[in-house]
């Protein structure tokens, strides 16, 4: 045994009580040295003062250069025929409904016999049926239409409505809510299960070597199989080296099978000097394999009880001896033939309430001194004592736990170091030695996505070689591939940073399968999860095999990259590249390194998306291109493009490196989809079947018409290759038939509300529309009116300075102001107002008919915006501006009349009406644009609306004496436009002041 | 908020970038954009800021866990944007560490780094949020330690010793005391070059440098051994100090302590060195063996164990 120790351990904290640092990320494995010492400090007085101290650290940035020999893990057997492949989306607990429905439909006799056999009697499918017996006949359709996604709300019917409002509680055999929660508990134990199963800790993949020498090695796999995993597979596998040392693995030809009554769970091996030791766990018993002297294995024994095994793990010491633990607690060391003989039992887990009943066993350097753990920790038990326990590992104790650790798997590295442990954590892997209890030699942050429940160590092959760790998870079937020396002489150090491994889920993207249905056949038999995974070492080649859970078998190789190979390429890259299929490929270059042909392979290959294979392999396998490929890899040399470009010639070249990896899967995917192809497909949707009514049309089709038709075809191919368009007069198809386009809409013909809005909303006016119909500008229009008003007074009233006495200012008196009035002063006021204001005396006429009040306003409005249209196309602002300004010049010497006081009030009158606009109009009128008179005028509209009532009470008193007043020219253009407006509108009658 | 907050620090993001890129990092060029998706007025909006990230993030995993420092560096490049979004404080020191641990990690495997690109490294992210501070300063005097700039290593722990910032120095406390017991050690290493250059000289004990070495040095690693845990290169160190100013009673002292101390974890070491020291200072047989019997009922295959089985020989 071997008995040293480390000199000098790495410095460690030593904290006791639960952790609680919380995970914060999942990247904790890079970039950290965790801990440096000096190595040779005590040796300084030999060496002298110009000595230089030298460190080491634990974690040390180079370890051995695995690289992939293909871009993806080729099959290994045959895709099994009855597996089945269970969706890998997780469950969801509250789809139980869903779930319902499928038992109720198709578990319809456990569901409702009992209720179903009473109330036989009183329902029935027959037509003829006695007077207390119920038809049910009107149900079959919506039986028969259960089968098919329908929707819910068209397909409900009121029958059976009635009928489940009637019996629903009764007619189940269990109870619908019992059924409920026990089916959500059942879902929620299933999703967790999913996510994480315990069961299959230690993985049902196993390899025992016969024999080895120069020119192969000779071994036999073992494996679970079938659809349930409930065979026990003992398959020859002859390892052989070619030229170059390349392994290539040929199966024998025919499996040792064995039947099981269950899934087998774990299977573990023990090598002897002339015999194999398998033992096979299932859940609730356990077998035992010899295989004598490479002859067919024989079954010794198997142990059966009613706790479920969560263990078994056979002796790496002594022949014959399996150690098992159950769920209950109880570890045993079994001999088979001989029986059980119990070690340990636990009733609870050992450090901390865990809740798990996992336990797990496993040997050490002692053959009677075994280890015992369960979530909580691990412990080294002495069988031949009843307490003599010694803690090995425990959460809380050992440093840098994280809160919620726990352990996963236990491993005793025998093959590696006598005594070390390897304990896995779903957060980190420890390296453990017996004999420094608590403080992990060694601690790797393994950064997986799902805990690691498989494990295979492999010792050196030579002493400068490191020990290598690999870890596999279930659910997300990665591999990683961890290095470290020491435990010895020297402390452990860990080799290089953590590598992935390929898994077989990725294979895909590496593949040459296009069709989308067989794509995701095979995707979805390719996630599977993991079942085990084992590692053989030869060499410099490292093998992996992986069993998923659809018992079919991948592997991988890896070549370490010497540095015999690397001397020329001053950086070793990695060997195999693959592609990133996602992301622009000339970013992720370095500037520096960049290599023109690389790029240019990188860019193509994206050019080329369905190109086979996406990666560029630079290990061939001919050693002659072996220096060449190195050499590739570090793009160092920019004289060696040549030999890397792909382009062109040696692209294909490049292809063909990998068309046997395609060409095994293209025969596993054959078997694959032939395999899928005979299972019966049940549709999901109710067909409608359109072959016969294909059929009718193409009888009655005349040889004219398909010879038109492929004239037509003819005819649209040649236009699309040469990027034309395809008239109709150059086809032979019938002419067209020359629609009118419809005369346009008259909003005159649809006086109803909807119509109204729909045109004022066509020209934009929507918005004032509706605060026209809902009155929400009234007030505003009030306060515009007043304003006006006001204005126009203070005017008056500057010039009544010298006009006193005047007749229109006395009529005019500030308490009946009304809209009438206004109207009148407006019309007083200016010339453009006298406009407006015949025409306010159009719309009050208009508006006291009879059969126009009780309207609404929006035929207002739009006689209105014709009037204003209508007033817009007669008076163009520049002639406006024109008479304005002749009228102005008039109107000057009358100023100057006003200014004497003495005169005639009439006459006073007179000239005031008329030379009062003269004064003030054309100012105001160059300022106020047309529009704004426009707004002017409807913002006025209520309150003339309102007068309108008032004005027609006078009997037309003011009308007249507007008109009267008016002067001639003005009037008559009012009049002009009047007519011209009942022109656009008839009116049948005449005007009330005439 | 954040989305605003995102798109504004997206669009500075790369515009410094690109400057940044084309002025002082010529090796690492435009950030990738991975499944960004613009919206019509051309910004990038949160929500793809965050998803661009995550995404990129996840690539970088894959490449860096395949082993492809080379596209990996692409992504990281692009990965340093998620720095600029300050929404949250926590988040930001995750990020930062996370940061920092991949950006080494690339560091160390590309061909053509330098000693300044890793100095540029650690002392940008310690300084990104102060949570990390402690953690990365010590890997950063790790990393000059191991390249050999002790000088520069003791520089940066006498830093990281002396930085104080309210509660979060208090709470990056185990990393302060390795902080300490480094600087310890550097002290001690420094103290024993200083003693082989002097050794020609007769008055070694009387020299003054020397002395203060050995002071500052002894301080701080009789702390540091006192606390429970493995503390081999430590107490080897202080021994040896201890044992040239010919205090062997303190030193006996600190190294039964760490042998036989409850709250220690059981540690062979602890018990070889003790047996060691006693060796060399001529302590009787009985004490001795019954060291060694200590350790044999802790470790019963060490090599030491024929020793006991000689010394038990000669006595009976």
């Amino acid at each position: 045994m071997d008995g040293t120790f480390p000199h000098q351990l790495f410095p460690h904290f030593y904290l006791d009580g639960p952790p609680d640092v919380k995970p914060k990320h999942c990247y904790s494995g890079w970039g950290t040295y965790e801990r440096v010492f000096p190595v040779n400090a005590e040796q300084c007085d030999d060496e002298g003062a110009l000595y230089r101290h030298k460190f080491e650290s634990q974690h040390t940035v180079r370890g051995e250069e695995w690289v992939q020999l293909k871009p993806a893990v080729t099959p290994f057997t045959p895709p099994h025929k009855d597996a089945k492949v269970y969706s890998t989306d997780p469950l969801d607990p509250l789809d139980f409904p869903e779930q319902m429905k499928y038992y109720y439909q198709h578990h319809c006799m456990d569901a409702f016999s009992t209720m179903g056999r009473l109330l036989e009697e009183n329902f029935t499918y027959k037509s003829n049926q006695s007077k207390d017996v119920m038809s049910l006949r009107w149900s079959k359709d919506f039986v028969k239409g259960l089968n098919y996604k329908r929707c819910e709300l068209g397909k409900s019917s009121r029958k059976v409505r009635h009928i489940h409002r009637l019996l629903s509680d009764i007619v189940t055999d269990v109870p619908q809510p019992l059924l409920c929660s026990l089916l959500h508990e059942e879902l929620t134990y299933q999703s967790e299960q999913q996510q994480f199963s315990a069961d299959a800790t230690g993985g049902a993949l196993g390899f025992l070597p016969f024999y080895e020498s120069e020119k192969g090695s000779d071994g036999c796999l073992i494996y679970s199989s079938g659809a349930l995993m409930d065979k026990i597979c003992f398959h020859r596998v002859a390892q052989e080296y070619k030229d170059d040392g390349t392994p290539t693995f040929n199966m024998g030809s025919e499996p040792v099978v064995f039947n099981l009554n269950a899934a087998a769970r774990q299977i573990s091996c023990g090598n002897y000097e002339n015999s194999v030791h398998v033992a096979v766990r299932s859940d609730y018993f356990c077998g035992a394999w010899f295989v004598f002297d490479k002859l067919k294995p024989s079954l010794v024994d198997v142990i059966q009880t009613k706790q479920r095994f969560s263990c078994v793990t056979v002796s790496p010491h002594l022949p014959g001896e399996i150690v098992v633990a159950n769920e209950q607690g109880a570890a045993y060391l079994w001999t088979p033939k001989k029986g059980l003989q119990k070690f340990r039992e636990e009733d609870a887990n050992l450090y901390f309430n865990a809740k798990s009943p996992w336990r797990w066993c496993d040997f050490s350097c002692h053959p009677r001194v075994l280890v015992y753990a369960d979530r909580t920790g691990a412990e080294l038990t002495d069988i031949r004592s009843a307490d003599c326990n010694h803690t090995l590992f425990r959460i809380g104790k050992t440093p840098a736990c994280l809160s919620g650790e726990r352990v996963i798997l236990v491993k005793y590295l025998g093959n590696i170091h006598p005594h070390h442990h390897l304990i896995n954590t779903q957060f980190s892997s420890y390296i453990m030695d017996e004999r420094v209890p608590s403080i992990p030699m060694l601690k790797w942050d393994h950064m997986m996505d799902f805990p690691p429940i498989y494990t295979c160590a492999l010792p050196p092959k030579s002493q400068s070689q490191s020990c290598k760790v690999l870890l596999g998870a279930q659910r997300s079937q990665e591999i990683m591939l961890l290095q470290y020396t020491g435990g010895r002489q020297h402390a452990c150090q860990t080799q290089g940073p953590i590598q992935k491994l390929l898994c077989p889920k990725d294979s895909l993207s590496h593949l040459n399968l296009q069709l989308p249905h067989k794509r995701r056949i095979a995707q979805k038999r390719l996630n599977s999860p993991a079942a085990g995974f084992m590692a053989l070492q030869n060499k410099d080649y490292l093998s992996v095999f992986h069993l998923t859970d659809t018992a079919d078998i991948f592997y991988q190789t890896l070549k370490l990259q010497t540095d015999q190979t690397t001397t020329d390429a001053q950086d070793p890259e990695q060997a195999v590249r693959v592609e990133p299929t996602v992301g622009d490929n000339e970013n992720l270059q370095l500037q520096t390194n960049d290599n023109i042909s690389e790029n240019d392979s990188e860019t193509e290959g994206q050019q080329v998306p369905l190109s086979p294979l996406k990666v560029i392999d630079n290990v061939d396998n001919d050693p002659l291109n072996n220096l060449d490929a190195n050499e590739n890899v570090s793009n160092e040399p920019p004289n060696n493009s040549t030999g890397i470009n792909p382009s062109g010639s040696t692209k294909p070249l490049k292809q063909s490196k990998y068309l046997d990896l395609q060409r095994i899967w293209d025969v596993w995917f054959d078997y694959l989809f032939k395999n899928s192809a005979d299972k019966k497909w049940l549709p999901q949707f109710r067909r409608i079947y359109t072959a016969d009514i294909k059929c009718l049309r193409t009888n009655k089709q005349d040889k004219l018409e398909e010879d038109r038709l492929t004239r037509l075809r003819k005819d649209l191919q040649e236009v699309m290759r040469n990027r034309d368009l395809l008239v109709h007069g150059v086809t032979y198809l019938p002419h067209l038939n020359v629609e009118q386009i419809p005369d346009p809409v008259d909003p005159e013909d649809w006086p109803d509300d909807v119509s109204q809005r729909m045109a004022a909303s066509w020209e934009g006016n929507w918005k004032s529309w509706w605060e026209d119909k809902l009155g929400l500008n009234r007030d505003k229009k009030i306060a515009n009116l007043r304003q006006k008003r006001r204005r126009e007074k203070q005017a008056r009233s500057r010039s009544r300075t010298s006009l006193s006495g005047s007749f229109a200012s006395s009529v005019s008196n500030p308490d009946s102001l009304s809209g009438w009035s206004s109207a009148t002063s407006q019309y007083l006021g200016s010339d453009e107002e006298t406009l407006e204001n015949s025409q306010a005396t159009d719309i009050e006429e208009w508006k006291s008919r009879p059969e126009n009040r009780n309207k609404s306003p929006i035929l207002l409005r739009r006689f209105l915006n014709e009037q204003s249209v209508e007033k817009e196309a007669v008076i163009s602002p520049l002639r406006r501006l024109e008479q304005e300004l002749m009228r102005s010049s008039k109107s000057q010497p009358s100023l100057q009349v006003k200014q004497p006081t003495s005169g005639t009030p009439k006459a006073t009158v007179e000239k005031d009406s008329v030379d009062h606009p003269g004064l003030v109009s054309p100012l105001r009128k160059l300022s106020i644009p047309l529009k704004r008179c426009k707004e002017f005028y409807l913002s006025s509209l209520p309150t003339s609306q309102a007068s309108t009532q008032d004005s027609t009470a006078d009997g037309g008193f003011s009308v007249p004496q507007a008109r009267l007043l008016s002067p001639a020219a003005p009037s008559q253009r009012a009049s002009q436009i009047r007519s011209s407006s009942q022109a656009s509108q008839p009116k049948k009658k005449s005007r009330m002041g005439f | 908020m954040d989305d605003i907050e995102a798109e504004l620090n997206i669009a500075e993001t790369h515009a410094d970038f690109t400057q940044d890129e084309s002025e002082h990092r010529q090796r690492l060029k435009r950030p990738v954009q991975l499944h960004c998706q613009v919206k019509d007025r051309g910004f990038f909006t949160g929500i793809y800021f965050l998803k661009c990230n995550r995404k990129c993030l996840e690539l970088l995993r894959e490449a860096m866990l395949h082993h492809r420092w080379q596209e990996a560096v692409g992504y990281f490049s692009s990965y340093i944007q998620t720095l600029e979004a300050k929404t949250y404080n926590s988040y930001q020191s995750v990020v930062a560490e996370i940061l920092w641990r991949l950006g080494t990690e690339i560091l160390h495997h590309l061909p053509n780094t330098s000693n300044e690109d890793f100095n540029a490294l650690y002392e940008q992210l310690k300084n990104v949020g102060v949570l990390n501070f402690s953690k990365i300063s010590l890997e950063h005097c790790y990393h000059l330690l191991l390249n050999g700039q002790m000088d520069e290593a003791k520089r940066q722990l006498s830093i990281a010793e002396s930085w104080r910032y309210g509660r979060v120095s208090r709470s990056q406390s185990l990393s302060k005391t390795l902080i300490t017991a480094y600087c310890g050690l550097l002290d001690y290493l420094i103290w024993n070059e200083k003693k082989s250059s002097v050794s020609e000289n007769e008055e070694l004990s009387s020299n003054h440098e020397m002395h203060s070495y050995f002071r500052q040095a002894s301080v701080t690693l009789k702390d540091i051994i006192s606390l429970p845990g493995i503390w081999d290169p430590f107490v080897l160190s202080y021994v040896n100090m201890l044992e040239f100013y010919k205090q062997e009673e303190s030193a006996l002292q600190a190294l039964e302590n760490y042998a036989y101390n409850k709250e220690f974890p059981s540690n062979p070491n602890a018990h070889v060195y003790l047996y060691q020291f006693l060796k060399r200072h001529d302590a009787p047989r009985e004490k001795l063996i019954s060291t060694l019997r200590i350790l044999h009922s802790l470790v019963p295959s060490h090599e030491l164990m024929l020793e006991l089985c000689n010394l038990l020989l000669d006595t009976s």
